[in-house]
């Protein structure tokens, strides 16, 4: 009965690690390694959040969000953006592709469990 | 999961409470009482029996955390654990943390929120350094975390949350239910209010458009800093509003606060406002202060609902008492700066008077009497113009912790001396210099925490700043226990800059002196801290230009002190009048050690012997090419500058003088040796000496001409160009 | 003159389906109509859905009806909790 969350990043450890931490939560977790691996999984399943890498061989971040959001299941699927501090150009683009919610890398579990549950509970 | 409809569980939920509240009982009983064992009983049954029921309900987070509370209870039962306040105020919190829990269960919830469970860590760890035998490292960290709530101390505080989410938030993704459901993680909310005042008719509504409105009370021991950082992610098109219910702890913190300027920055150290709340409210201040005129800052926070009124009261009422206090207890009177110079140069024309009658020489007893006066009312006449220099020196406070924030260093800034006055025009004139050696010593001198940690110093540098008058100047010290300046890379940039010959041998006071030479700052001495385009050379040009001087100790690794000396004023000296040809000079007679005869047969050397030292000399008639009989009999005037002697040979000695000084005009601004005229009573000018360039000027050509490239003649004057031969 | 009428919800109750919950739960509104709105089968509810509530209420109210909230479910009580209302939206005197 967990909510479910895709979690997309061309690192295989980040997506594990990420993974455990929210399941552990609480939470389902379903993985996507890069923007274009991703969007396949919007199959119009449930999906109640979605957290992302920018950069990923494939197909951007940014360029996924933007996709996602065209998809009328998805288009209110709360993203979070996993940035870096130099990347502040790439922060207020994701933000203006839909992703409003952001988490600085590197991170701890606890820092993606505190910002996944300020948008939404296991 | 039906749990609600679980007629045990509702059992278990009362009989929950009621252990909780005996628990909480007991604790209270053993403050009073620590060795009470019937209570120690009761309150180790109460933790038993709490655990053994929830996990007949699958409630693991519960049986777990209990299971710690009641292993160490055992302990204290046993007295291998003694009961102290410190393991109460652990305890009492535990109590509350399961009683949220069990709330929450009541609630329907049987797993603990991401919130519940770090909180229960957090207070496991509070609690681990109980056991016996527990590391005392451990215990150690729990008395540094308790320090860090001693800074933010008492427990949970209220504060009123005024949440005005934008109307797009749910089309982005971001629930503000979400938001508040975690909040209750940081803390509990007491009451909460949904406003849906802004909910149109139902034909108007659009059901992706957020309307609502919340306003909740929560009482939570996080910083505001971090409820604020709840919302996050919704700030850009929200209005989020948080205060704190009881402005009393806020008032009190800001009245026992030292000294600050400014209004955002004691709001800011209180903790009632944050960084990002009184950048928000700057911003509000500008655009209102486009709009409709100029607004106070204090208004905009208070109308905003950034802060509440008596808080920023407090602020404020701090920020006028800081101001109060630097101006000093003594009543003063504002005069028009034009009226005083008038005066002071009045009384220069009466000083210039009465000198006049003194040379004259009749002097009689009310002579006597009237020169005694107008030298008082000279005094009193500049004292109008002294202002105390601690002003200047306290804006550093802000430098210094601004600078330090840049760098990533920890410095503390100690000023003494602050009341010791100077000419107002001085202070102004001595404020840029000051800046530059404060921000250079903060940059260079003082090394980073972890490098003065390595060197075996303190983490934390010390910078000072004194004042204090000295045989009638002031001097400033900006003094560093950093890392001293390094001779020989000085000198060995120096020699490679030309400005030292190589092999030359220099004292460390004249190495140190180097850094002052223009062209000395390098590339890699230049930051953007003490960089600016302003290199020390500038700063001794600034301290010469009012007629002053600098020096510099250090001892390597220890520190540099970096030593300012100006005069009290720059309108009076008392001066030593001398004739040399025809002229009249002036040399200041702070200056002036002693005076000695010429001795014969010296005519063609420019050294002379003064009681078996040596003592070079400079013939004033040769430096300033004046014509006219050299005097059979002349003297020589012994002057001093940073502990270099020299003579000064003249003609005449014509005594002390009161001078008022006028300045050169632009046209002689970059003549060296000269600081300004004084006119004589008989109404003829001269000149004043500056002994300072004149006497390092000299220096440079002496060293020149030793260094053995031939012929030079200290007479002649000419420009120093170091390392070059002078033909 | 004054009826009833009875509608459940069931499924999501969030933003993803408030473009059809909001007009499917008004329609059933009338004059002087108490419209009873079962949450038993509400799996999820967030502030699009508690606005479509509210609304509903208000708007029953203003057609001089009521609405009626019953049987909510787990998540309904869970979203309402945090807000201090209870299961039939109404507030919980004095809070916690």
């Amino acid at each position: 009965m967990g909510k479910t969350i895709l979690v997309v990043d061309d690192s295989a450890s980040v997506r594990q690690v990420v993974s455990i931490a929210l399941k552990g939560a609480g939470y389902d977790v379903i993985q996507g390694s890069d923007g274009k691996d991703a969007l396949k999984q919007l199959d119009g399943r449930r999906i109640h959040l979605i957290i992302s890498d920018v950069n990923m061989p494939n197909m951007d971040g940014i360029t996924f969000v933007a996709e996602a959001k065209k998809l009328p299941a998805y288009k209110f699927t709360p993203i979070i953006m996993l940035t870096t501090e130099s990347q502040e150009e790439k922060k207020k683009q994701a933000q203006a592709a839909g992703a409003k919610a952001w988490v600085t890398k590197p991170f701890q579990p606890e820092q993606m469990l505190a910002a996944v549950s300020k948008l939404i509970a296991p | 999961m039906a749990f609600d409809a679980d007629e045990a569980l509702d059992i278990f939920i009362t009989e929950a409470r009621e252990l909780l509240e005996s628990f909480e009982e007991g604790l209270l009983q053993l403050e009073a009482d620590p060795d009470d064992a019937e209570t120690i009983n009761a309150i180790f049954r109460s933790a038993h029996t709490l655990k053994g029921s929830s996990g007949l309900f699958g409630l693991n987070h519960l049986v777990g955390f209990a299971h710690v509370v009641e292993t160490l209870l055992g302990h204290v039962r046993e007295g291998t654990v003694r009961v102290t306040p410190e393991l109460i105020s652990v305890l009492l919190p535990c109590a509350d943390h399961i009683t949220r829990f069990v709330e929450g269960v009541a609630e329907g919830r049987p797993e603990p929120s991401p919130g519940e469970a770090a909180e229960a860590e957090a207070l496991l760890a509070r609690l681990a350094p109980f056991e016996p035998g527990a590391a005392p490292a451990a215990a150690a960290a729990v008395s540094a975390a308790s320090d860090a709530a001693d800074q933010e101390p008492d427990g949970p505080r209220g504060w009123y949350l005024r949440l005005r989410f934008g109307p797009d938030c749910l089309r982005n993704g971001m629930d503000p239910l979400s938001l508040l459901r975690y909040l209750t993680s940081l803390g509990t909310i007491d009451r909460i209010a949904v406003d849906d005042s802004a909910l149109p008719e139902a034909s108007d509504l659009d059901p992706e458009t957020n309307y609502l409105a919340f306003e909740a009370e929560l009482s939570t021991e996080a910083p505001k800093s971090e409820i604020e950082s709840v919302f996050d992610f919704v700030r850009d098109d929200s209005d989020i509003r948080i205060t704190p219910l009881d402005s009393g702890e806020f008032v009190g913190r800001i009245e026992s606060m030292p000294d600050r300027d400014r209004i955002g920055d004691v709001l800011q150290e209180s903790g009632a406002v944050t960084p990002g709340e009184i950048d928000e409210a700057l911003r509000i201040q500008r655009e209102r202060t486009r709009d409709s005129g100029p607004v106070p800052i204090g208004q905009v926070l208070i109308e905003e609902g950034i802060a509440p009124s008596a808080v920023v009261e407090a602020a404020l009422s701090k920020q006028r008492r800081t101001a109060d206090t630097r101006s000093g207890d003594t009543q003063t009177i504002r005069i028009d700066a034009g009226r005083l110079d008038r005066l002071i140069d009045l009384v220069g024309e009466l000083v210039i008077a009465q000198a006049g009658i003194s040379v004259n020489d009749h002097l009689s007893e009310a002579q006597g009497e009237v020169t005694r006066l107008i030298d008082e009312v000279r005094h009193s006449a500049l004292a109008l113009r002294m202002v105390p220099i601690g002003m200047t020196l306290r804006r550093f406070e802000r430098v210094v912790r601004d600078v330090c924030v840049t760098l990533g260093k920890e410095v503390h800034l100690t000023i003494t001396g602050g009341d010791a006055e100077m000419d107002k025009a001085l202070v102004e004139r001595i404020s840029d210099p000051l800046l530059h050696l404060v921000r250079n010593s903060l940059d260079h001198g003082i090394e980073s925490p972890s490098d003065r940690v390595e060197a075996g110093k303190p983490a934390q540098g010390q910078l000072r700043l004194n004042a204090y008058h000295d045989a009638g100047n002031i001097v400033i010290e900006v003094s560093d226990d950093g890392r001293g300046l390094d001779r020989d890379r000085i000198l060995a940039k120096a020699v490679d800059r030309g400005l030292v010959a190589a092999g030359a041998t220099l004292t460390d006071h004249e190495v140190y002196d180097l850094i002052f030479e223009p062209g000395f700052s390098t590339a890699e001495k230049i930051s953007n801290l003490s960089g600016r385009g302003v290199g020390m050379d500038v700063v001794r040009r600034n301290v010469a230009a009012l007629r002053g001087s600098i020096e510099v100790d250090s001892v390597r690794g220890q520190g540099a002190t970096i030593r300012i000396r100006l005069p009290l004023t720059l309108a009076i000296i008392d001066g030593f009048l001398v004739g040399v040809g025809g002229s009249s000079f002036i040399v200041p007679l702070d200056r002036v050690t002693e005076c000695v005869e010429f001795p014969t047969g010296n005519r063609d050397r420019d050294h002379m012997n003064l009681r078996g030292e040596v003592l070079p000399f400079i013939r004033l008639n040769n430096l300033f090419g004046l014509d006219g009989d050299v005097a059979r009999r002349q003297s020589v005037v012994v002057v001093e500058q940073s502990g270099q002697r020299t003579g000064l040979v003249v003609d005449a000695l014509l005594g002390e003088f009161q001078t008022v000084i006028k300045p050169l005009g632009p046209l002689f601004s970059s003549l060296k040796c000269v600081s300004g005229s004084t006119i004589l009573g008989n109404g003829d000018v001269a000149l004043i000496l500056d002994v300072g360039p004149l006497v390092t000027e000299y220096a440079d050509l002496e060293r020149v001409r030793h260094a053995g490239t031939g012929n030079g003649h200290p007479s002649r004057r000419r420009p120093v160009l170091a390392g070059q031969p002078v033909t | 003159m004054s009826q009833t009428r009875a509608v459940d919800l069931d499924g999501e109750l969030t933003i993803q389906t408030a473009a059809e919950q909001c007009p499917r739960l008004l329609a059933v509104l009338d004059k002087n109509t108490t419209v009873r709105v079962g949450l038993t089968g509400v799996t999820e509810m967030d502030t699009a859905g508690l606005q479509i509530l509210l609304a509903v209420r208000r708007e029953a109210e203003r057609l001089g009806g009521a609405a009626e909230f019953l049987d909510a479910s787990e998540p309904v009580r869970e979203a309402l909790a945090i807000l201090h209302l209870d299961a039939g939206l109404r507030p919980i005197a004095g809070g916690r």
